[in-house]
Protein backbone atom coordinates (compact mmCIF):
# COMPACT_ATOMS: atom_id res chain seq x y z
CA UNK A 1 0.00 0.00 0.00
CA UNK A 2 1.38 3.33 -1.09
CA UNK A 3 1.49 6.85 0.97
CA UNK A 4 -0.39 9.06 -1.55
CA UNK A 5 -0.43 12.85 -1.83
CA UNK A 6 -3.48 14.53 -3.80
CA UNK A 7 -3.12 17.70 -5.72
CA UNK A 8 -6.28 18.96 -6.98
CA UNK A 9 -7.80 22.32 -7.28
CA UNK A 10 -11.75 20.64 -6.28
CA UNK A 11 -12.37 19.77 -3.21
CA UNK A 12 -15.38 17.67 -4.40
CA UNK A 13 -12.27 15.79 -6.61
CA UNK A 14 -10.12 15.50 -3.99
CA UNK A 15 -12.93 13.59 -1.98
CA UNK A 16 -13.72 11.31 -4.89
CA UNK A 17 -10.07 10.59 -5.42
CA UNK A 18 -9.43 10.24 -1.32
CA UNK A 19 -12.51 7.60 -1.03
CA UNK A 20 -11.07 5.39 -3.37
CA UNK A 21 -7.76 5.41 -2.97
CA UNK A 22 -8.39 4.64 1.14
CA UNK A 23 -11.04 2.10 0.49
CA UNK A 24 -8.53 -0.19 -1.67
CA UNK A 25 -5.96 0.25 1.90
CA UNK A 26 -3.65 3.35 0.73
CA UNK A 27 -2.38 5.91 2.75
CA UNK A 28 -3.75 9.79 1.65
CA UNK A 29 -0.83 11.82 3.87
CA UNK A 30 -1.87 15.21 2.43
CA UNK A 31 -3.89 17.04 0.19
CA UNK A 32 -2.98 20.27 -1.71
CA UNK A 33 -5.31 22.87 -3.78
CA UNK A 34 -2.85 24.18 -6.01
CA UNK A 35 0.40 23.46 -7.52
CA UNK A 36 2.56 25.44 -5.42
CA UNK A 37 1.00 23.69 -2.48
CA UNK A 38 1.21 20.48 -3.58
CA UNK A 39 5.34 21.11 -4.25
CA UNK A 40 5.44 22.47 -1.00
CA UNK A 41 4.20 19.70 0.98
CA UNK A 42 5.69 16.97 -1.51
CA UNK A 43 9.09 18.29 -0.26
CA UNK A 44 7.69 17.56 3.18
CA UNK A 45 5.87 14.90 2.86
CA UNK A 46 8.15 12.47 0.42
CA UNK A 47 5.11 10.51 -0.69
CA UNK A 48 5.54 7.41 -2.78
CA UNK A 49 2.92 8.65 -5.58
CA UNK A 50 1.72 11.78 -5.92
CA UNK A 51 -1.41 12.86 -8.42
CA UNK A 52 -1.38 16.10 -10.00
CA UNK A 53 -4.43 17.02 -11.55
CA UNK A 54 -3.38 19.22 -14.72
CA UNK A 55 -5.96 22.27 -14.91
CA UNK A 56 -5.62 24.45 -11.31
CA UNK A 57 -4.66 27.56 -10.43
CA UNK A 58 -1.38 29.28 -9.50
CA UNK A 59 0.89 27.07 -10.59
CA UNK A 60 -1.41 23.98 -13.12
CA UNK A 61 -0.42 20.32 -12.79
CA UNK A 62 2.26 20.52 -15.44
CA UNK A 63 4.49 22.98 -13.65
CA UNK A 64 4.29 21.08 -10.40
CA UNK A 65 5.61 17.99 -11.78
CA UNK A 66 8.56 19.81 -13.37
CA UNK A 67 9.55 21.20 -9.78
CA UNK A 68 8.95 18.17 -7.86
CA UNK A 69 11.13 15.78 -10.58
CA UNK A 70 13.58 18.69 -9.89
CA UNK A 71 14.13 18.35 -6.67
CA UNK A 72 13.59 14.49 -6.94
CA UNK A 73 13.99 12.37 -10.13
CA UNK A 74 12.41 9.42 -8.76
CA UNK A 75 9.22 11.09 -7.99
CA UNK A 76 6.36 9.08 -9.20
CA UNK A 77 3.23 11.49 -10.54
CA UNK A 78 0.39 10.19 -12.26
CA UNK A 79 -1.70 13.03 -13.56
CA UNK A 80 -5.08 13.50 -13.87
CA UNK A 81 -6.70 14.74 -16.61
CA UNK A 82 -10.52 16.20 -17.41
CA UNK A 83 -9.25 16.44 -20.78
CA UNK A 84 -7.60 14.20 -23.66
CA UNK A 85 -5.54 17.09 -24.51
CA UNK A 86 -3.00 15.54 -26.23
CA UNK A 87 -0.18 18.29 -25.95
CA UNK A 88 -0.84 18.71 -22.52
CA UNK A 89 0.13 14.86 -21.95
CA UNK A 90 2.88 15.27 -24.48
CA UNK A 91 4.24 18.05 -22.13
CA UNK A 92 3.83 15.73 -19.18
CA UNK A 93 5.73 12.75 -20.75
CA UNK A 94 8.27 15.02 -21.62
CA UNK A 95 8.45 15.91 -17.49
CA UNK A 96 8.66 12.42 -16.44
CA UNK A 97 5.06 11.79 -15.42
CA UNK A 98 4.19 8.26 -14.45
CA UNK A 99 0.78 7.92 -15.79
CA UNK A 100 -2.42 9.28 -16.37
CA UNK A 101 -5.72 9.12 -15.35
CA UNK A 102 -8.97 10.29 -16.90
CA UNK A 103 -12.14 12.14 -15.16
CA UNK A 104 -14.74 11.05 -14.42
CA UNK A 105 -12.53 8.37 -11.97
CA UNK A 106 -13.05 4.68 -13.13
CA UNK A 107 -12.61 3.02 -10.05
CA UNK A 108 -11.26 0.12 -11.42
CA UNK A 109 -8.64 1.51 -13.83
CA UNK A 110 -7.67 3.91 -11.30
CA UNK A 111 -6.47 1.71 -8.41
CA UNK A 112 -4.87 -0.65 -11.45
CA UNK A 113 -2.91 2.51 -12.12
CA UNK A 114 -1.62 3.09 -8.84
CA UNK A 115 -0.60 -0.28 -8.42
CA UNK A 116 1.41 -0.25 -11.69
CA UNK A 117 3.13 3.15 -10.48
CA UNK A 118 3.29 1.32 -7.06
CA UNK A 119 5.14 -1.53 -8.52
CA UNK A 120 7.23 0.37 -11.16
CA UNK B 1 -36.72 12.12 -20.96
CA UNK B 2 -40.49 12.28 -23.38
CA UNK B 3 -42.18 12.02 -19.92
CA UNK B 4 -40.38 14.81 -19.05
CA UNK B 5 -42.08 17.19 -21.86
CA UNK B 6 -45.48 15.49 -22.35
CA UNK B 7 -45.73 15.33 -18.42
CA UNK B 8 -45.08 19.26 -17.99
CA UNK B 9 -47.10 19.99 -21.30
CA UNK B 10 -50.54 18.32 -19.31
CA UNK B 11 -49.28 20.13 -16.06
CA UNK B 12 -48.87 22.87 -17.81
CA UNK B 13 -52.69 22.77 -19.36
CA UNK B 14 -53.97 21.54 -15.61
CA UNK B 15 -54.68 17.89 -17.15
CA UNK B 16 -52.42 16.33 -14.29
CA UNK B 17 -51.18 17.54 -11.18
CA UNK B 18 -47.71 18.35 -10.26
CA UNK B 19 -47.79 15.60 -7.39
CA UNK B 20 -49.65 13.19 -10.36
CA UNK B 21 -46.40 14.02 -12.51
CA UNK B 22 -43.37 13.12 -9.58
CA UNK B 23 -45.22 10.06 -9.39
CA UNK B 24 -45.40 9.20 -12.69
CA UNK B 25 -41.96 9.93 -13.08
CA UNK B 26 -40.83 8.16 -10.33
CA UNK B 27 -43.00 4.74 -11.53
CA UNK B 28 -42.08 5.35 -14.64
CA UNK B 29 -38.25 3.74 -13.70
CA UNK B 30 -39.37 0.36 -12.98
CA UNK B 31 -42.09 0.07 -15.24
CA UNK B 32 -43.00 -2.87 -17.47
CA UNK B 33 -44.81 -2.19 -20.77
CA UNK B 34 -47.22 -4.40 -22.14
CA UNK B 35 -47.38 -5.10 -25.75
CA UNK B 36 -51.13 -4.88 -26.36
CA UNK B 37 -51.24 -1.57 -24.58
CA UNK B 38 -48.37 -0.50 -27.21
CA UNK B 39 -49.90 -2.04 -29.94
CA UNK B 40 -53.32 0.51 -29.20
CA UNK B 41 -50.73 3.27 -28.22
CA UNK B 42 -49.38 3.03 -31.88
CA UNK B 43 -52.30 2.15 -33.63
CA UNK B 44 -51.86 -1.45 -34.85
CA UNK B 45 -54.66 -2.42 -33.14
CA UNK B 46 -58.05 -1.48 -32.01
CA UNK B 47 -58.68 -1.66 -28.38
CA UNK B 48 -61.47 -4.21 -28.91
CA UNK B 49 -58.58 -6.23 -30.73
CA UNK B 50 -56.61 -5.93 -27.69
CA UNK B 51 -59.33 -7.20 -25.57
CA UNK B 52 -59.91 -10.03 -27.35
CA UNK B 53 -56.23 -11.21 -27.34
CA UNK B 54 -56.18 -10.38 -23.56
CA UNK B 55 -59.33 -12.75 -23.19
CA UNK B 56 -57.92 -15.54 -25.39
CA UNK B 57 -54.34 -15.44 -23.20
CA UNK B 58 -55.96 -16.22 -20.41
CA UNK B 59 -57.21 -19.43 -21.85
CA UNK B 60 -53.65 -20.60 -23.69
CA UNK B 61 -50.27 -19.82 -22.33
CA UNK B 62 -48.96 -17.80 -25.30
CA UNK B 63 -47.53 -14.36 -25.75
CA UNK B 64 -49.80 -11.53 -26.83
CA UNK B 65 -47.53 -11.30 -30.05
CA UNK B 66 -48.07 -14.58 -31.10
CA UNK B 67 -51.62 -14.35 -30.71
CA UNK B 68 -52.24 -11.40 -32.43
CA UNK B 69 -50.51 -13.10 -35.24
CA UNK B 70 -52.15 -16.07 -34.97
CA UNK B 71 -55.48 -14.18 -35.17
CA UNK B 72 -54.05 -12.17 -38.77
CA UNK B 73 -54.49 -8.70 -36.61
CA UNK B 74 -50.48 -8.62 -36.79
CA UNK B 75 -47.58 -9.71 -38.89
CA UNK B 76 -44.40 -10.87 -37.69
CA UNK B 77 -42.72 -7.95 -38.46
CA UNK B 78 -44.87 -5.83 -36.78
CA UNK B 79 -44.62 -7.69 -33.44
CA UNK B 80 -41.12 -7.02 -33.76
CA UNK B 81 -41.41 -3.70 -34.04
CA UNK B 82 -43.57 -3.30 -30.67
CA UNK B 83 -40.95 -5.66 -28.55
CA UNK B 84 -38.07 -2.84 -29.94
CA UNK B 85 -40.92 -0.35 -28.61
CA UNK B 86 -40.94 -1.51 -25.05
CA UNK B 87 -37.89 0.18 -23.58
CA UNK B 88 -38.83 3.03 -25.35
CA UNK B 89 -39.24 6.28 -23.11
CA UNK B 90 -43.17 6.75 -24.70
CA UNK B 91 -43.68 3.63 -23.78
CA UNK B 92 -42.72 3.09 -20.25
CA UNK B 93 -44.69 6.67 -19.01
CA UNK B 94 -47.82 5.54 -21.23
CA UNK B 95 -48.08 2.33 -19.54
CA UNK B 96 -47.26 4.13 -16.07
CA UNK B 97 -49.93 6.29 -16.68
CA UNK B 98 -52.25 4.11 -17.39
CA UNK B 99 -51.51 1.47 -14.75
CA UNK B 100 -51.83 4.46 -12.25
CA UNK B 101 -55.58 5.33 -13.65
CA UNK B 102 -54.49 8.99 -14.23
CA UNK B 103 -55.57 8.85 -18.13
CA UNK B 104 -56.76 6.29 -20.17
CA UNK B 105 -55.16 5.11 -23.18
CA UNK B 106 -57.34 6.92 -25.90
CA UNK B 107 -57.53 9.96 -24.01
CA UNK B 108 -52.93 10.00 -23.76
CA UNK B 109 -53.00 9.13 -27.60
CA UNK B 110 -55.68 12.13 -28.32
CA UNK B 111 -53.49 14.82 -25.64
CA UNK B 112 -50.07 13.49 -27.26
CA UNK B 113 -51.48 15.21 -30.72
CA UNK B 114 -51.99 18.36 -29.14
CA UNK B 115 -49.15 17.81 -27.46
CA UNK B 116 -47.27 17.65 -30.64
CA UNK B 117 -49.35 20.87 -32.07
CA UNK B 118 -49.06 22.91 -29.39
CA UNK B 119 -44.72 22.75 -29.72
CA UNK B 120 -45.20 22.54 -32.99
CA UNK B 121 -43.12 19.32 -33.72
CA UNK B 122 -42.69 17.18 -36.66
CA UNK B 123 -43.54 13.53 -37.35
CA UNK B 124 -39.70 13.03 -37.09
CA UNK B 125 -39.32 15.09 -33.64
CA UNK B 126 -42.48 13.84 -31.95
CA UNK B 127 -40.77 10.15 -32.83
CA UNK B 128 -37.43 11.40 -31.34
CA UNK B 129 -39.02 12.67 -28.21
CA UNK B 130 -40.45 9.56 -27.74
CA UNK B 131 -37.61 6.90 -27.96
CA UNK B 132 -35.97 9.27 -25.37
CA UNK B 133 -32.71 9.34 -27.49
CA UNK B 134 -30.69 12.23 -26.19
CA UNK B 135 -28.62 12.56 -29.78
CA UNK B 136 -32.04 12.38 -31.54
CA UNK B 137 -34.11 14.90 -28.94
CA UNK B 138 -30.89 17.91 -28.66
CA UNK B 139 -31.34 18.76 -32.17
CA UNK B 140 -34.99 19.78 -32.39
CA UNK B 141 -34.40 22.54 -29.76
CA UNK B 142 -31.02 23.98 -31.53
CA UNK B 143 -32.48 25.73 -34.06
CA UNK B 144 -30.43 28.79 -33.86
CA UNK B 145 -29.59 29.63 -37.68
CA UNK B 146 -25.79 30.66 -36.67
CA UNK B 147 -25.17 28.03 -34.60
CA UNK B 148 -21.97 26.52 -35.86
CA UNK B 149 -21.01 22.67 -35.39
CA UNK B 150 -18.95 23.32 -32.51
CA UNK B 151 -22.02 25.21 -30.55
CA UNK B 152 -24.19 21.93 -31.57
CA UNK B 153 -21.58 19.29 -30.12
CA UNK B 154 -21.22 21.60 -27.00
CA UNK B 155 -24.88 21.20 -26.29
CA UNK B 156 -24.95 17.31 -27.02
CA UNK B 157 -21.94 16.62 -24.72
CA UNK B 158 -23.91 18.83 -21.94
CA UNK B 159 -27.01 17.50 -22.11
CA UNK B 160 -25.24 13.82 -21.81
CA UNK B 161 -23.27 14.69 -19.45
CA UNK B 162 -26.80 15.78 -17.21
CA UNK B 163 -28.57 12.74 -18.56
CA UNK B 164 -25.66 10.80 -17.15
CA UNK B 165 -23.99 12.04 -13.65
CA UNK B 166 -27.55 14.47 -12.76
CA UNK B 167 -30.92 13.54 -13.56
CA UNK B 168 -32.75 11.63 -16.34
CA UNK B 169 -35.78 13.61 -15.97
CA UNK B 170 -34.57 16.44 -17.97
CA UNK B 171 -36.25 19.21 -20.53
CA UNK B 172 -34.38 21.67 -22.32
CA UNK B 173 -35.69 24.43 -23.61
CA UNK B 174 -35.24 26.19 -27.37
CA UNK B 175 -31.55 27.47 -27.34
CA UNK B 176 -31.72 31.32 -27.29
CA UNK B 177 -29.30 34.10 -28.24
CA UNK B 178 -28.12 35.34 -24.58
CA UNK B 179 -29.90 38.64 -23.58
CA UNK B 180 -29.01 39.91 -19.72
CA UNK B 181 -30.62 37.74 -17.17
CA UNK B 182 -29.92 37.51 -13.42
CA UNK B 183 -28.46 34.15 -12.42
CA UNK B 184 -28.63 33.49 -8.54
CA UNK B 185 -25.50 31.98 -8.44
CA UNK B 186 -23.32 29.45 -10.27
CA UNK B 187 -20.00 28.45 -12.18
CA UNK B 188 -17.99 29.49 -15.21
CA UNK B 189 -15.03 28.07 -16.88
CA UNK B 190 -12.93 29.09 -19.85
CA UNK B 191 -11.23 27.48 -22.67
CA UNK B 192 -8.13 28.82 -25.01
CA UNK B 193 -6.66 27.20 -27.60
CA UNK B 194 -7.57 26.78 -31.44
CA UNK B 195 -10.42 28.34 -30.25
CA UNK B 196 -12.07 30.27 -27.59
CA UNK B 197 -15.07 29.07 -25.44
CA UNK B 198 -16.68 30.48 -22.36
CA UNK B 199 -19.07 28.11 -20.37
CA UNK B 200 -21.18 28.70 -17.63
CA UNK B 201 -24.23 27.05 -15.27
CA UNK B 202 -26.26 29.45 -13.78
CA UNK B 203 -29.72 28.89 -11.87
CA UNK B 204 -31.74 29.35 -8.34
CA UNK B 205 -30.46 27.90 -5.03
CA UNK B 206 -32.65 24.60 -5.84
CA UNK B 207 -31.28 23.29 -9.24
CA UNK B 208 -27.47 24.59 -8.10
CA UNK B 209 -27.69 22.48 -4.93
CA UNK B 210 -29.22 19.87 -6.32
CA UNK B 211 -26.22 19.53 -9.17
CA UNK B 212 -23.87 19.90 -6.17
CA UNK B 213 -25.43 16.84 -4.10
CA UNK B 214 -25.54 14.60 -6.93
CA UNK B 215 -22.22 14.95 -8.25
CA UNK B 216 -20.53 15.46 -5.30
CA UNK B 217 -22.22 12.81 -3.56
CA UNK B 218 -23.53 14.66 -0.52
CA UNK B 219 -26.45 16.60 0.59
CA UNK B 220 -25.91 20.48 0.64
CA UNK B 221 -28.13 22.97 1.58
CA UNK B 222 -25.77 26.17 1.33
CA UNK B 223 -24.30 27.51 -1.62
CA UNK B 224 -21.20 28.15 -0.68
CA UNK B 225 -17.89 27.30 -1.59
CA UNK B 226 -17.86 23.69 -1.24
CA UNK B 227 -21.29 22.96 -2.85
CA UNK B 228 -20.37 25.29 -6.00
CA UNK B 229 -17.14 23.74 -5.81
CA UNK B 230 -19.06 20.36 -6.99
CA UNK B 231 -20.80 22.03 -9.60
CA UNK B 232 -17.66 23.31 -10.80
CA UNK B 233 -16.35 20.25 -11.29
CA UNK B 234 -19.31 18.76 -13.08
CA UNK B 235 -18.72 21.56 -15.22
CA UNK B 236 -15.02 20.81 -15.75
CA UNK B 237 -15.67 17.10 -16.03
CA UNK B 238 -18.40 18.13 -18.80
CA UNK B 239 -15.82 20.52 -20.60
CA UNK B 240 -13.06 17.39 -20.56
CA UNK B 241 -15.27 15.17 -22.12
CA UNK B 242 -15.65 18.10 -24.71
CA UNK B 243 -12.39 18.50 -25.06
CA UNK B 244 -11.36 15.16 -25.92
CA UNK B 245 -13.96 14.88 -28.43
CA UNK B 246 -13.15 18.29 -30.18
CA UNK B 247 -9.13 16.80 -29.77
CA UNK B 248 -10.39 13.67 -31.88
CA UNK B 249 -11.75 16.36 -34.85
CA UNK B 250 -7.59 18.09 -34.40
CA UNK B 251 -8.78 21.40 -32.46
CA UNK B 252 -6.75 21.89 -29.12
CA UNK B 253 -8.49 23.08 -26.35
CA UNK B 254 -6.81 24.24 -22.80
CA UNK B 255 -9.00 23.92 -20.15
CA UNK B 256 -8.98 27.26 -17.57
CA UNK B 257 -9.25 26.46 -13.74
CA UNK B 258 -13.42 27.53 -13.39
CA UNK B 259 -14.71 30.23 -11.26
CA UNK B 260 -17.29 30.27 -8.97
CA UNK B 261 -20.35 33.05 -8.27
CA UNK B 262 -22.00 32.46 -4.56
CA UNK B 263 -24.01 35.55 -5.76
CA UNK B 264 -26.42 36.83 -7.61
CA UNK B 265 -24.88 38.32 -11.11
CA UNK B 266 -26.31 39.60 -14.21
CA UNK B 267 -24.43 38.18 -16.93
CA UNK B 268 -24.28 39.28 -20.27
CA UNK B 269 -22.17 39.63 -23.40
CA UNK B 270 -21.30 42.29 -26.22
CA UNK B 271 -20.90 39.23 -28.94
CA UNK B 272 -23.17 36.73 -29.37
CA UNK B 273 -23.53 33.97 -26.95
CA UNK B 274 -26.03 31.65 -25.99
CA UNK B 275 -28.41 30.08 -23.44
CA UNK B 276 -30.15 26.48 -22.76
CA UNK B 277 -32.61 26.81 -20.12
CA UNK B 278 -32.73 23.24 -19.01
CA UNK B 279 -35.17 21.84 -16.45
CA UNK B 280 -34.06 18.98 -14.21
CA UNK B 281 -36.75 17.30 -12.29
CA UNK B 282 -38.61 20.56 -13.00
CA UNK B 283 -36.04 22.70 -11.09
CA UNK B 284 -33.94 25.10 -13.93
CA UNK B 285 -30.62 25.80 -14.95
CA UNK B 286 -29.40 28.12 -17.05
CA UNK B 287 -26.17 26.80 -19.91
CA UNK B 288 -24.69 29.84 -21.33
CA UNK B 289 -21.54 29.22 -24.09
CA UNK B 290 -20.31 30.95 -26.64
CA UNK B 291 -17.60 30.73 -29.21
CA UNK B 292 -14.91 33.49 -29.55
CA UNK B 293 -16.60 36.09 -27.31
CA UNK B 294 -16.82 36.95 -23.38
CA UNK B 295 -19.76 36.77 -21.28
CA UNK B 296 -19.27 38.98 -18.60
CA UNK B 297 -20.98 38.20 -14.83
CA UNK B 298 -21.23 40.90 -13.10
MG1 LIG C 1 -8.83 21.03 -11.75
Amino acid sequence: MAKILIVDDSLTSRKILKGILETAGHEIVGEAPDGVQGVDLYKKLQPDIVTLDITMPVMDGIGALKEIRDVDPDAKAIMVTAAGQKSKMVEAVKYGAAEFVAKPFDEDQLLEVVHRVVEG
Amino acid sequence: MFGSYFGHYLTEQGIITADQMTEVMQAQKSARVKVGLLAVASGLLTEQQADKINMLQQKMDKRFGDIAVEQGYLTEEQVQELLDKQGEDYSTFVQTMVDKGIMTLSELTEKVEEFKEAGGYSDAELEALKSGDIDRIVPIFMKEPALSRLHKEYAAVVMRSILRFIDTDIRMEHIEKLKPFQGICGVEQKMFGDQMLYTGIFGDKPAILDIASTFGGEDFTEVNAESLDAVAEFLNVNNGLYVTAMSGEWIELDLEPPMMYPEQKTISSEGIAYRIQVYLSGKKVNIVFSLNTDVSVD
